[in-house]
């Protein structure tokens, strides 16, 4: 990690502790919904971000201070009417693709996304071969 | 006392191993009857210098001795007597020595219950078993050894154990899931000894055969407990986060069912030999690679075993080696011979290479899934791969494999009569397809996911039954149809059905479960799923190693008053920390689940809550269930006790005897 994004970090963190009783009191409330859609875009967005701080929880399973805050972020831009991409792009941006539990689908990972589809076609395919290749005819 | 007595047991145990790995093997190539003979007392030796040493620590545990580091880092002289001993294995070290120990039990199995293989075959695979012995045995005692002391300067009282591990399932938990991870060193062994010997025939499929299922149902019923757990203790609600811990179990889960699959061809049909070897080998090889992954701290994951390099590297060597012989004896002795492919596309042999074809690449995509942010970080990235990922790749082979498992069990070995099976199926198809759109439906709202789960699961279960019937056929009454039925056969049906009872529950579960973080106050009320949920009152309690909060809620439904669910909020007093303690209502098609967050006020009479109602969960570990109940009634078959040495093609000169020699001492 380099050094500029320890410190944002850190200081995030050292922020989140200083609002961290206002948040507490505040937070898991006020995330009241009108429309249900967005409220399961809510959700899935909190479900497919990871806390940062924590060893492998996403914020919506993470009682952190950092991941409240995260969560009320995401809260205030899908109320704002930012899209689900711009509100991922945002949090990667100050967190890093660490921060995505649902690894974007770009060139430098393609291999994770194909490779293991890759794999199932390509020993299917290599039995096939053998198949065809040593079958014993056995007709009736 | 008892430290030091558990530690030279400990060497002891190491001593001998390493005479288990050197002296029956020996003994087998120089024809020495007394070395042959020496393998069984040593087994038992090793087994019980283990259970000293684990006895030891238990003794330590009991007595509060906080002179030994991991007893004071691990436990409290206010913890309940069942923690105390579940704690034991609690953290590494302990945990490390139940494994050995377990490792050990099955030694001694193999030992009593391994008679019918040749004499020579039988105490090569004991030898295998101590080479495996050596490394556990010297990882606790270089790398985490448990008697570690804290002299001179003890503390007065001990840190406590984690407060999320003082649980009923953590008892149970690991040593369950050991009991599957080490199981499959057996077929290992199996699988080396049959290298060595360059002889690997039929009867060495039967022989691996009830060893490896057994070793399936445990590690089914580890993995089971371990989501179970995580379940109801983490608070969170979910079952399954694909998580690295999770997935070390999962991974040789998925690579076991394919071995125990691969195995009944070679054994009933002499073929496959190569691959079913590659996959005893892998197996185990994965179950290690499991263990390095969880115990060096190279993930990071919920499930946090203090890390140390020390470790990671102790492992990797050992794992190294492992691989590394296993691969070169396969690739030098395993039979060059091409092996024919004499069946018909419509035959049980196709469906079950097509099954291991499929099984291997899901333990190959969770596999690469947990590695891929290693190798990321190799190039410097640094990112997660988590849940979404697995969920959108995972169904892929799963699906697949669902499909063939409703045809496979009903086709003949070798070759099949396509004209005999295409009505009846297309009849189970239109039934399980029709059934599975309108319980879908009646389920509320309709997911695409949900139709196809189900529809999936009736297709299986009615085939399976449809099976059952076919197998016994001939018979009249019911009970007369279910004792003509194998172990096999029986086993087989309801460990299928066991997996589809468990993916119909996971699409239900995953898309029909109403989740709501609320805040409440006192007397307020609110409705989710057709559930009122009401919050009564607030109590606080004192119990021996921590207090609590605790708020009751009644639960009732159109008016109708149905429990009361009290969750609490706990604050453990030895390391000052708050846990949430969930309630649960579980039942057939849903749970009722609450968990306290925040109390958002100084009176404590508001509180943030979780409120889930889940659907259907408890058919995911009940199908779990059904999955190991089919392995032991598998196991229990006939066919495994009739199988004798004399079976085998080569035959050794003299049976043992049940003379005990005298055992060779190490150094």
């Amino acid at each position: 990690m380099s050094d500029k994004r320890v410190k944002i970090i850190s200081l995030l963190l050292t922020s989140c502790m200083l609002l961290f009783t206002q948040v507490a009191k505040s937070t898991i409330d006020s995330y009241q919904f009108e429309d249900p859609e967005m409220e399961a875009r809510f959700q899935q967005l909190i479900f497919e971000l990871r806390c940062p701080k924590c060893q492998n929880q996403n914020l919506a399973d993470s009682n952190s201070a950092l991941s409240m805050d995260l969560k009320s972020i995401v809260y205030e831009k899908l109320i704002s009417g930012e899209t689900d991409e711009q509100i991922k792009s945002f949090m990667k941006q100050r967190y890093g693709d660490f921060i995505l539990f649902d690894p974007e689908m770009n060139r430098d990972n393609a291999i994770l996304w194909f490779g293991p589809i890759v794999f199932l076609c390509l020993i299917l395919i290599i039995f096939i071969r053998w198949y065809i290749r040593n079958r014993v005819n056995n007709n009736d | 006392m008892h430290a030091e007595f558990g530690n030279y047991l400990l060497v002891f145990a190491l001593c001998i191993s390493i005479c288990l790995s050197v002296f029956p093997m020996w003994g087998a190539f120089a024809n020495n009857r007394q070395l042959i003979l020496s393998a069984k007392p040593l087994t038992v030796l090793l087994f019980t210098a283990l259970f000293g040493s684990f006895i030891c620590l238990v003794y330590a545990f009991y007595i509060d001795d906080f002179t030994i580091a991991y007893v004071a880092q691990n436990s409290n002289s206010m913890l309940p007597d069942r923690y105390k001993f579940s704690a034991v294995w609690g953290a590494h070290e302990g945990s490390f020595l139940l494994w050995t120990l377990i490792f050990s039990g099955w030694a001694i199995a193999v030992a009593l219950f391994g008679k019918n293989l040749p004499a020579k075959s039988h105490v090569r695979v004991l030898s295998v078993l101590g080479m495996i012995g050596c490394g556990f045995v010297s990882f606790l005692l270089f790398t985490s050894n448990p008697f570690d002391r804290t002299l001179p300067f003890f503390p007065v009282d001990g840190g406590d154990l984690n407060p999320l591990l003082q649980d009923f399932g953590l008892i149970i938990h690991p040593p369950l899931l050991y009991m599957g991870y080490v199981g499959f060193a057996v077929s290992f062994a199996f699988a080396i000894t049959a290298l060595i010997e360059g002889e690997w025939t039929s009867n060495w499929a039967r022989a691996t055969r009830p060893w490896t299922i057994a070793a399936w149902s445990f590690l089914t019923l580890g993995v089971m407990l371990g989501s179970w757990w995580a379940y109801y203790e983490l608070g969170w609600g979910g079952w399954w986060f694909w998580d690295p811990s999770e997935n070390a179990s999962f991974i040789p889960w998925l690579s076991g069912t394919a071995l125990m699959h691969s195995l009944a061809v070679t054994d009933k049909r002499n073929s496959f030999k190569g691959w079913t070897l590659a996959l005893s080998l892998s197996t185990f090889s994965l179950s290690l690679l499991g263990t390095f992954l969880i115990r060096s701290g190279v993930l990071t994951s919920v499930h946090a075993f203090a890390s140390d390099p020390a470790r990671g590297r102790f492992i990797l060597i050992f794992l190294a080696l492992v691989v590394g012989t296993a691969l070169l004896l396969f690739l030098f002795r395993s039979s060059k011979v091409k092996t024919k492919a004499d069946f018909s596309e419509l035959s049980k042999d196709m469906f079950l290479l097509l099954n291991n074809i499929l099984l291997v690449s899901a333990t190959f995509f969770v596999l690469f899934g947990t590695l891929y942010p290693l190798l990321a970080e190799v190039i410097g990235k640094k990112m997660s791969v988590g849940a979404p990922y697995f969920n959108s790749i995972f169904p892929i082979p799963m699906i697949l494999l669902f499909i063939l498992l409703g045809v496979g069990p009903l086709l003949n070995w070798k070759k099949h009569d396509a004209s005999t099976l295409k009505k009846p199926l297309i009849k189970i198809a239109l039934i399980s397809v029709v059934l599975g759109l309108l319980s879908s439906l009646i389920a509320g709202e309709f997911y695409l996911w949900v139709m196809v789960g189900l529809s999936l699961s009736l297709w299986v279960s009615i085939s399976s039954f449809y099976n059952l019937n076919l197998m016994s056929r001939h018979k009249k009454t019911l009970s007369k149809k279910l004792s003509s039925l194998s172990g096999t056969q029986l086993g087989m049906t309801v460990a299928h059905i066991g997996v589809v009872v468990t993916l119909a529950g996971v699409v239900l579960t995953s898309f029909h479960s109403e989740e709501k973080d609320l805040r409440m106050a006192i007397g307020e009320s609110k409705e989710i799923a057709g559930y009122n949920f009401s919050m009564k009152e607030v109590q606080d309690l004192t119990k021996d190693n921590y207090q609590a909060t605790r708020v009751i809620f009644d639960v009732s439904r159109n008016g109708e008053f149905l429990l009361s669910l009290a969750p609490e909020k706990r604050f453990y007093l030895a390391k000052r920390q708050i846990m949430t303690e969930a309630d649960i209502d579980a039942g057939f098609h849903r749970d009722l689940y609450i968990a306290l967050g925040e109390a958002l006020d100084n009176s404590g009479n508001v509180w943030s809550v979780r409120i889930y109602v889940k659907s259907f969960i408890r058919w995911i570990w009940g199908g779990a269930i059904l999955m190991a109940l089919g392995g032991f009634l598998a196991m229990m078959d006939k066919r495994y006790r009739k199988l004798k040495a004399e079976n085998f093609a080569k035959i050794s000169e003299d049976e043992s005897k049940p003379i005990f020699s005298h055992p060779v001492e190490g150094d």
